[in-house]
């Protein structure tokens, strides 16, 4: 019975998700408005198939970020992911994007162990491996696009055969997600990524240890870019070198739409999935409305940069602050007082 | 080649001994710079063992040549990185609507001298926007991630998604021209070198920019505005970038909006592996030099022995990955953390 109070307590009962729900309302009624069309189930089934990969990519980048650190690598590694699917397809397809996501995982774990060991900014560390998995990802298919032997396609269109607005695929996303979620939620590993990340110095003081939540988070993140590259290029058929480069501004995107801290310890998985499902209708109905490419990115960009101003406006130090909200904005700007950067 | 790495340290020493007082205490002969020239020099010559065609004064050039426009690039950056305020992920979306504004002001028949002003203005603003909201407290690098998707998608609604030409210019010798055997951007290059090195150790906000990288708190409650420093950081990355693109456009006479793809990764490798301090207060634009140097050095000896573009990224992303590595663990034990 506790466990299902602190259960809903943690995961609908704080207004900021009653908030990420009223937007996600907000975004469907707008568009509705635009398009009466707009709501049908054939939307919301592509927002689904969307969100089965972004969904994916988000929970790790939101995992990495609950620990107060940044996982630049997660497109990379989804696009080696990939092509490691897309190659040992011989195997059997479960098994390929099994072990192409055990594979990624153990990078992340290892990355992780790097990162803790060495006291390095995740920042950094990131960027280098975001690098050198591009490399490797043209290294294996020699920078072509890898395609699935035809045999194997029939069985990768079951991945994405339509169950009402359902397909298996996203029900893999739900799943993992839902794993993950409950993991961060009541699990000493989760509490322990939660406290270092919303404060690591007093984490360090209470004997939190400090390597195991890295390596866990960071494995997480592995895991979660490794199972949507691979899934993701199996039911596309293909993985290409060059492939998702665009996944990390929407995860990033996404997560922090739906709430989760970008200084760490805030936030749950459950905004993860309710930020991946605002960014993706907001999209759709882009897209509905006619947007180009140029056009979806360029709002996306910009989502980016309000959600940032939205943090800010928010993360002022007291409601006292918030109230006096121009004063102190413009204080700030005067540039004597400034909340501490974390790198 | 050996020149530009020769003339700045001096003073780029003497900035961080200036700026940081309490830096200055446990400040030693600088171990990074002397590993990078090692390393340099180290390449150099094993290249030049191993390899035919790359000791020769034709090679030199081209080594340079690929430097350069990732080095004027990357030297900008280095105020933002030197300021405490990490990197920025926007340089090359940055370039690419300078670049395709100042074509399209070309073709339209504007004044050169007009057109340039326009960019840099345009650099300025995009510096000031960036800087202020990272001033604000916001994390650069996702600032910066959201600011180059919302320019890139911009550059393609301007653009219409085609490149633009601009026929012949009154520019085109900022691209194109020689002097001594050296291509003009080379020459930028070396000045920005120069006069970011001058900036720093001589110039009032240069010194301050110092200081905001090496303690903020102490910065602030010495009366310097972080908020202000942040965004002239910012300014000088974009107009950085700004540089880069006219030097572009006035080479190829034509602007694209995927015209800089890989540059911000580029200059992010030779920051990195120039050993600038992720956490600011330390670092020089000669060691951005001699990282932007050295990545363009190891990419020409790898064109040289014929290897893949997928064997030459992941090569240069180990190197930027053990360059900051090691230069996290020299900090690390020169501060005793």
């Amino acid at each position: 019975m506790s466990v299902a109070v602190n259960f809903t307590r943690r995961w609908l009962g704080q207004p900021d998700v009653l908030s990420r729900i009223g937007m996600l309302a907000i975004v469907w009624i707008v568009f509705s408005l635009l398009d009466a069309s707009f709501a049908s189930a054939d939307i919301v089934f592509s927002v689904l198939q969307s969100f089965a990969f972004l969904g994916l990519i988000a929970t790790g980048v939101g995992v990495a970020m609950i620990a107060g650190e940044l996982d630049l690598s997660v497109a990379s590694m989804a696009a080696v992911a990939g092509i490691l699917a897309v190659k040992m397809a011989g195997l059997g397809l479960i098994p390929a994007i099994i072990l192409a996501a055990l594979i990624a995982c153990l990078f992340g774990v290892i990355q992780g162990a790097c990162i803790a060991y060495l006291k390095i900014n995740s920042i950094v560390f990131t960027i280098g491996t975001l690098f050198a998995l591009r490399g490797v990802a043209n290294l294996l298919t020699n920078s072509k696009s890898v395609l699935l032997p035809l045999d194997a396609l029939d069985q990768s269109e079951e991945l994405i055969e339509r169950i009402w607005v359902f397909c298996p695929y996203v029900f893999i996303t739900l799943a993992v997600v839902l794993v993950i979620g409950i993991g961060m939620a009541i699990s000493k590993w989760g509490r322990e990524i939660y406290a270092i990340g919303g404060a690591r110095a007093e984490s360090v003081a209470a004997g939190v240890p400090q390597v195991r939540p890295l390596v866990v988070a960071f494995g997480i993140s592995g895991f979660c870019a490794g199972l949507g590259g691979a899934l993701s290029a199996v039911v596309a058929g293909s993985g290409a070198a060059e492939a998702y480069s665009s996944v990390l501004l929407q995860a990033v995107t996404a997560v922090l739409i739906g709430g989760i801290g970008l200084y760490g310890g805030r936030g749950t998985i459950f905004n993860v999935v309710i930020g991946c499902l605002i960014l993706e209708s907001f999209i759709a109905g882009l897209i509905d409305q006619g947007a180009t490419q140029e056009v979806q990115q360029l709002a996306t960009g910009g989502l980016l940069l309000l959600v940032v101003a939205v943090e800010f406006v928010t993360g002022l130090e007291s409601s006292d602050d918030r109230r006096r909200f121009p004063t102190e904005f413009f204080r700030r700007f005067g540039g004597l007082r400034r909340k501490e950067l974390r790198t | 080649m050996s020149a530009t790495p020769g003339a700045p340290p001096p003073l780029a020493v003497s900035a961080g001994h200036q700026a940081s007082g309490l830096a200055s205490r446990r400040w030693r002969p600088s171990v990074e710079m002397m590993i990078l020239i090692g390393m340099l020099a180290l390449l150099v010559v094993v290249s030049a063992l191993t390899t035919s065609g790359f000791f020769n004064a034709d090679n030199a050039r081209a080594i340079v040549r690929a430097a350069a426009l990732t080095g004027i690039v990357a030297i900008g950056l280095t105020f933002v990185t030197l300021s405490g305020n990490l990197l920025s992920l926007s340089l090359e979306q940055t370039a690419a609507i300078c670049g395709v504004l100042l074509a399209m002001m070309l073709r339209d028949g504007w004044a050169a001298a007009l057109a340039l002003l326009v960019i840099l203005g345009v650099a300025i603003v995009l510096g000031v926007v960036q800087g202020g909201v990272v001033a604000l407290g916001a994390n650069p690098i996702i600032v910066t991630l959201g600011a180059g998707a919302a320019l890139a998608g911009l550059t393609g609604v301007i653009s219409g998604g085609t490149g633009i030409s601009t026929g012949p210019t009154s520019i085109g010798w900022l691209g194109t021209s020689k002097l001594l055997g050296f291509t003009m951007p080379t020459y930028v290059f070396l000045a920005a070198a120069i006069l970011a090195a001058i900036f720093l150790a001589r110039g009032r906000a240069g010194r301050a920019l110092m200081l905001v990288g090496s303690n903020r708190d102490a910065a602030a409650a010495s009366g310097l505005s972080v908020t202000r420093t942040t965004m002239l950081a910012f300014v000088l990355t974009a107009v950085g970038c700004a540089l880069a693109a006219t030097i572009t456009v006035a080479q190829f006479q034509r602007a694209d909006t995927i015209q800089f793809e890989g540059l911000t990764f580029d200059a992010l490798a030779a920051i990195l592996v120039g050993g600038t301090a992720i956490g600011g207060g330390e670092g020089s634009p000669a060691r951005t030099a001699i990282g932007a140097l050295f990545i363009a050095t190891l990419g020409d000896f790898m064109v040289l022995h014929n290897y893949s573009f997928g064997l030459r990224m992941t090569v240069q992303g180990a190197v930027v990955l053990a360059a900051v590595t090691v230069f996290h663990l020299i900090r690390r034990r020169r501060t005793g953390r």
